[in-house]
């Protein structure tokens, strides 16, 4: 499998999962702690998937890996504001 | 020739003002406000605002709540008004129904949950029949944290379900409720609609009978504060509310609403530009960085921000 097939196989993970997590946010029925988790859960799973995606490039270092983590960690407390009204 | 040795060049430039905003050409690093530390700063800042609206309505109640204006007159007026376009009979307030949606309200602050059933098990027609309304057909709906009563009807409208109740050909009777108090340890604005028929239609008299003794000011258990206006209501001629008891208004010094939708803009918007701009101007000044994707950055933020602006505002139904 060449470079290029491995990049849109990564990004379209990427895409699928973001899309599915959005899903499950907006029909979500529950309440404040659901949407929370399923937040939480989006922010691990770009995470991880910032980390695997660095690592198959072979470029992974302790500062990207955190950046990934922040940005995350940003867009939770973004959505935890958002749902505290 | 150079006005400085390239390595104080390098310098000044490090410390030019507009790579606060675009990456730099030869650090190769992205906008010193999207580095590890601003975005450490922000969620910090945002961190300690979240613990501000979570905790001030314990130690200070009625700093921070809603600039609501929501109606029960007006959420009747909208609903009946949204039966005509289908050329259904409006719906009739009563007034068991419309104890029965305030004792569904002060029960969701109380036992503090936001759902049709409560953790106790206690599900909508159990607060219908518990105020005598034998009904053949009931429903409800809910909504929180609405600015005016058409954005509710609306809600309640463009949600399939919801809709199925506000245009049901087999109600007769509504009641509403509009309670304001803290849900989850947050400022809420509950509304709470019921749907009925009776399983005996009243007698004529009855029907006809019109009461407007209801109370004019806030009423409250505890922490809910209904915000109930004097309409018209039809089934009991002295609608009481037990337990109930009038207390003052409280107005709110903030709009905890307004606030948290532009800190979430502010910020939100704040990045994904900066992050914007960093893909633009790499692109242009073929920058390659030692960082993260910013375009799926970009893309996650956006998603999420999409997902809770589609999903909070302009306020929850359910």
């Amino acid at each position: 499998m060449n470079e290029k097939s491995h990049k849109l196989i990564e990004y379209s993970v990427l895409i699928f999962g973001v899309v599915i997590f959005a899903l499950f946010f907006l029909f979500y029925k529950g309440g404040f702690s659901g949407r929370l988790l399923i937040t939480a859960s989006a922010g691990v799973f770009y995470t991880l998937w910032g980390v695997i995606h660095h690592w198959l490039e072979k470029r992974l270092t302790l500062e990207i890996a955190l950046e990934y983590i922040l940005i995350s960690f940003f867009t939770f407390l973004l959505v935890l504001i958002s749902l505290s009204v | 020739m150079r006005a400085y040795p390239l390595e104080q060049e390098n310098q000044i430039q490090k410390y030019r003002f507009v790579y606060h905003f675009i990456p730099h050409k030869y650090h190769k690093k992205r906008a010193r406000l999207l580095s590890h530390g601003a975005l450490i700063s922000y969620s910090l800042v945002l961190l300690v605002f979240a613990v501000v609206i979570r905790f001030l309505p314990i130690f200070a109640p009625g700093v921070l709540g809603y600039a609501s204006n929501i109606e029960v007159n007006e959420l009747l007026r909208y609903t009946n008004e949204r039966r005509a376009r289908v050329g259904l009979r409006p719906l009739s307030l009563n007034a068991d129904l419309t104890e029965a949606a305030f004792r569904k309200a002060n029960d969701m602050f109380q036992v503090d949950y936001w759902a049709h059933v409560s953790p106790t098990g206690a599900k909508p027609w159990d607060f219908i029949l518990g105020e005598g309304y034998d009904y053949i057909y009931a429903g409800e709906n809910l909504a929180k944290n609405f600015s005016t009563s058409e954005e509710v009807v609306q809600a309640w409208y463009d949600s399939p379900t919801h809709r199925e109740n506000l245009l049901s050909a087999n109600y007769d009777d509504i009641g509403f409720a509009i309670v304001n108090g803290v849900l989850n340890g947050y400022e809420t604005t509950l509304v709470v609609q019921m749907f009925g028929r009776l399983r005996e239609p009243r007698q004529i008299a009855a029907v006809n009978e019109i009461s407007e003794g209801f109370p004019s000011t806030q009423v409250a258990i505890t922490q809910p504060e209904p915000v109930e206006s004097a309409p018209k209501v039809e089934g009991r001629s002295n609608p009481v509310l037990p337990q109930i008891t009038q207390v003052e208004q409280t107005k709110s010094f903030v709009d905890v609403r307004a606030v948290t939708q532009s800190i979430t803009i502010a910020f939100g918007g704040f990045v994904t530009t900066l992050l914007s701009i960093d893909i633009w101007y790499s692109k242009r000044h073929g920058i390659l960085k030692l960082t993260g994707h910013t375009l799926a950055h970009l893309a996650f933020l956006l998603v999420a921000l999409a997902s809770v602006m589609l999903s909070v505002f302009p306020g929850t139904i359910l």
